[in-house]
């Protein structure tokens, strides 16, 4: 099931991505047939694999679009509102969307879309109106008898029809009292009107009936005492449309339609006979899910009608039932497994009708399953040739030359073959090799041929993860008509170097980063056209995102044309806002830009619904930091800004410095790094625990210290001082010297380390070196967060 | 002997593996052991207990190593040429286990073992033979990871 659901969860989401950008494309557009035709196949998908999920909400919400496209599908020429339309599709994309989050996580229950397929509904109706006045009169007024049986009721509700006089008055009021009678010999559930003090009840009642939900003892003494009521035309009792239980047995024999036995079956084969609910969709897909997961109690010889592959064996199936021929031991097993199926509101055997009754039953239903007759003869064919499990669903034989795999398999052959690289390096690089006497020249021609299929392997595992940067450059399309709509600025999205590919994580990890800075580019970077033509701008305004790479990073950069930043607007704003760290006239541009990016920083009067509320910009530069990367703002006023995100190509190797506490060996990650020095006596102040540094007084801590190893005494300019960084709390720590400037590919502790809480206390893990030693990984921040928590006590 | 006992030594494999330890001899079920080696280098790390040594690179692999001598809470044996570590897996996970010296590999049936009578002791059971005790170890108390 959870592998159905993620596999769902993933062809939905391409589904309505695709749909977005047929949406998009075509929305200042003609829509052309085509894109007509894709949309209702979108539509229909996402109905039938939501259906099969059991994700009724999804599923009827698709069903109510993709009606609305089979009558434009249908009739081209029908007239409609295109924009009212494009509002209703983009909400219901957005939806969708939204509810394949809430399916993942079990806590949220399924969200209720009535009200926005009502909306569809009379969007639709509305269409057709214009199209085909005669139909909506008998749509509108229709009635669903199928409609007042929920899903879910227990089979001792008994409902009970009750018609009334046509000249009677009030009928809600005569129903009220029927229903207040019925107290002593029945408890009432419900009524169909549901409200019976709302006048507009009265006339459904009339038209329809009322209908009565109830449990009781005794059917008859019910019936009789509604058939006695004052103004009551008739009391029966009704049961579900579709084949219902209680009727069933009877009408079993009469309605097998020919073709279901044949005459040389094995006597130890059973029939059953599975009947759906009228409202199941893709009843073929019900089948087969059945027939399948009878696979471990039974041997499923064969099914009618045959082929559940057939769109049209749907419609047999919802009407005679679907048969399964079948060899088990233990027939109850089956016919409970059956009855638990989706939709199934009955499964029984079937009893191959007796060759003298045959003939007898035959004329009843001759005249209606006419074509399943034709198709007798194929059944039998197939269960002679076929008497091994058969499984009708097994027809899927197209061939793909794209297959998706999950990506925690794909990590794992990355860190395979990060560990084969290292392996390689210690053996061809093995001190044992320099008291080898002999020629070495075979060894050192195979190892470069290695070397250099390792690298080309390395290359071909890591294009794997690659996908193109325009899966998360397509969804600011979205996101600027969005704006455009509200903004009213007109503002064209451009993409350069969308191709570009960089690793899946980074294009997830991109996605919320990119829609905080193209949604202020678009909010405050681009003016309103006023401001616009008062400032002589006539190019029109442009938003460009682009991409590329640079000395092993991905650059993604995001480019208004608007109004850009003013410096001294930016440091006004920091001096009132209490952030600035340093005289004014000391700021680079560069620097007096980097203040957007400061916690608590909006320079727009205005909070919008897109920005403005002083967070954004400081959570995007986090996130971009937490993985590695970089995010640069450049401006010139008047011309626009550019922000610029820099993201290392690859997250799982990262750059860290090596140092050497008293024996042990440490790496630090370079990101946290701001500088490497040595100390000086006189920067040490307060029995050496400050270090005065570039006009700062920071913590000075011995790394020894930190981690209790011994080293306590070396002098501290004797050694070097790292300067750290981690999220704006600055120290520094000492430590002997330094080792290596390196990658490494970090592993977690094994379990038996980490039982003792080593990652609490700023261990990240480990990695094997090149050259075969190993080194701890130093998580700075935790370290930091830890002593100053320390120090505050 | 009693059910209980039976049950607790039914996934004996019926080979050990012996070695000694400050002068006591202990053993372990050949199958829960994976590899033998020789004391590579050792990596420390910090934060750990005494008898948890550090780190070793085993064939790519990090793999945590204890020293048996401070585990069993005996005073630090110098290592010498005999010194070796006794690689286990379980669950995915190894172990190396530094132990002095190791004898040999030995026969043993259900019976020759006499059940140890404390609970969550590292001791599984005691085999006696020609008048000396072999302690066989319990993998998974000596490891002290949580029992599935």
């Amino acid at each position: 099931m959870e592998a159905m659901l993620d596999t769902f969860v993933f062809e939905t989401s391409s589904l309505l991505e695709e749909l977005d950008d047929i949406l998009m494309r075509t929305e200042n557009d003609e829509l052309l047939p085509d894109d007509i035709a894709e949309i209702f196949r979108v539509m229909h998908t996402i109905k039938g694999s939501g259906a099969m999920m059991g994700l009724q909400n999804m599923s009827k919400l698709a069903h109510s679009v993709e009606d609305l496209f089979y009558i434009i599908r249908e009739d081209n020429s029908v007239k409609y509102d295109k924009p009212a339309m494009y509002e209703l599709l983009f909400a219901t994309s957005d939806s969708l969307k939204n509810e394949i989050d809430v399916i993942q996580d079990d806590s949220q229950e399924l969200t209720d879309f009535t009200e926005l397929m009502n909306k569809i509904r009379a969007f639709a109706a509305v269409m057709k109106g214009e199209g085909a006045p005669a139909e909506s009169d008998s749509g509108s007024s229709g009635f669903d008898l199928a409609s007042i049986f929920p899903e879910d009721e227990p089979e001792e509700v008994m409902t009970a029809k009750v018609t009334f006089f046509e000249e009677c008055m009030m009928p809600t009021i005569r129903a009220l009292i029927l229903v207040r009678n019925l107290g002593d010999i029945a408890e009432v559930c419900g009524t169909y009107p549901p409200d019976l003090n709302d006048d507009s009840s009265g006339a459904e009642i009339l038209k329809n009936g009322l209908f009565i939900k109830f449990v009781t003892d005794s059917n008859e003494a019910v019936l009789d005492k509604l058939q006695n009521g004052i103004d009551v035309d008739k009391a029966e009792l009704v049961t579900r449309p579709a084949a219902g239980a209680s009727d069933a047995g009877a009408a079993a024999a009469g309605n097998i339609p020919a073709g279901v036995f044949s005459d040389d079956e094995p006597e130890d084969m059973v029939t059953v006979r599975v009947t759906f609910d009228e409202e199941c969709m893709m009843p073929c897909i019900r089948g087969m899910i059945l027939v399948r997961g009878l696979g471990d109690i039974a041997e499923v010889c064969g099914t009618y009608p045959p082929d559940l592959n057939d769109d049209s064996s749907g419609d047999k199936i919802l009407k005679d039932g679907l048969f399964i021929k079948l060899m088990t031991d233990d027939n109850n097993a089956v016919i409970e497994s059956l009855k638990k199926g989706l939709n199934v509101v009955n499964a029984e055997l079937v009893k191959k009708p007796d060759k003298n009754a045959a003939p007898a039953a035959a004329p009843a239903q001759a005249a209606t399953p006419a074509a399943p007759a034709a198709e007798a003869a194929k059944p039998a064919e197939a269960k002679k040739a076929a008497p091994a499990p058969k499984k009708p669903a097994g027809s899927g034989e197209k061939t793909s030359s794209i297959i998706s795999v999950k990506l925690e398999k794909l990590d794992k052959l990355l860190d395979l073959v990060a560990e084969i690289v290292i392996t390689e390096s210690m053996v061809i690089s093995s001190p044992d090799l320099k008291n080898v006497s002999g020629n070495l020249e075979r060894f050192q021609k195979s190892s470069r041929d290695l070397k250099k299929l390792t690298d080309e392997l390395q290359d071909v595992v890591m294009s794997i993860r690659m996908v193109p940067v325009s899966n998360a450059f397509s969804k600011m399309t979205r996101v600027v008509r969005d704006m455009n709509k509200t903004l009213g600025k007109g503002v064209t999205l451009v993409f350069e170097g969308e191709e570009t590919e960089v690793d899946k994580s980074i294009v997830d990890i991109l996605n919320d980063p990119l829609m905080h800075i193209v949604r202020n580019a678009v909010d405050h970077g681009i003016e309103t056209p006023d401001e616009r033509a008062a400032s002589g701008k006539t190019d029109p305004p442009t938003v460009t995102l682009s991409a590329g790479y640079d000395s092993g990073e991905v650059v993604i950069a995001c480019r208004d044309n608007g109004a850009g930043m003013d410096r001294e607007k930016l440091l006004a704003k920091g001096r009132k806002n209490g952030i600035l760290t340093k005289p004014e006239s000391e700021y680079t541009d560069r620097e007096a830009f980097s203040l957007i990016m400061a916690a608590g920083f909006s320079t727009n009067e205005v909070v919008t619904e897109y920005s403005g509320r002083g967070v954004g910009m400081d959570v995007v530069r986090k996130n971009i930091e937490s993985v590695g990367g970089k995010l640069y703002v450049d401006s010139t006023l008047g011309e626009g800004s550019t922000f610029t995100i820099k993201i290392p190509l690859s997250l799982s190797i990262i750059d860290v410095m090596g140092i050497d506490v008293a024996g042990y060996n440490f790496s630090v990650p370079k990101n946290v790094i701001v500088e490497l020095f040595r100390a000086t006596p006189d920067m040490l102040m307060e029995n050496d625990t400050l270090i005065m540094r570039r006009g700062m007084c920071l913590p000075l801590y011995r790394m020894s210290r930190v981690f209790g190893v011994p080293g306590e005494n070396k002098p501290l300019t004797d050694g070097v001082i790292l300067l750290c960084d981690a999220n704006g709390s600055k120290a520094c720590f000492f430590a002997d010297r330094l080792i290596a400037d390196q990658q490494v590919v970090v592993k977690p502790f094994s379990v038996l380390l980490s039982q003792y809480k080593l990652k609490e206390q700023g261990l990240s893990g480990c990695s094997v070196l090149g050259d075969g030693s190993i080194t701890t990984i130093l998580d700075m921040k935790e370290i930091i967060d830890t002593l100053e928590e320390r120090e505050g006590k | 002997m009693s059910e209980e006992n039976k049950e607790l030594l039914d996934d004996l494999s019926g080979q050990i593996m012996t070695f000694t330890c400050s002068g006591e001899t202990y053993a372990f079920d050949i199958m829960d052991i994976t590899d033998i080696i020789e004391i590579p280098e050792i990596t420390k790390i910090p934060k750990l207990p005494e008898f948890l040594l550090g780190v070793i690179n085993l064939r790519g692999q990090v793999v945590p190593v204890m020293d048996f001598n401070l585990k069993m809470g005996k005073p630090k044996e110098e290592y010498d040429s005999k010194t070796c570590i006794i690689v286990t897996e379980r669950d995915k996970a190894s172990i190396g286990i530094l132990v002095n010296r190791v004898l040999d590999v030995e026969k043993v049936t259900k019976k020759d073992i006499i059940p140890y009578p404390k609970k969550g002791s590292f001791i599984r059971g005691i085999i006696e033979r020609d008048g000396s005790r072999t302690a066989l170890i319990d993998w998974n108390e000596l490891v002290g990871l949580e029992k599935k």
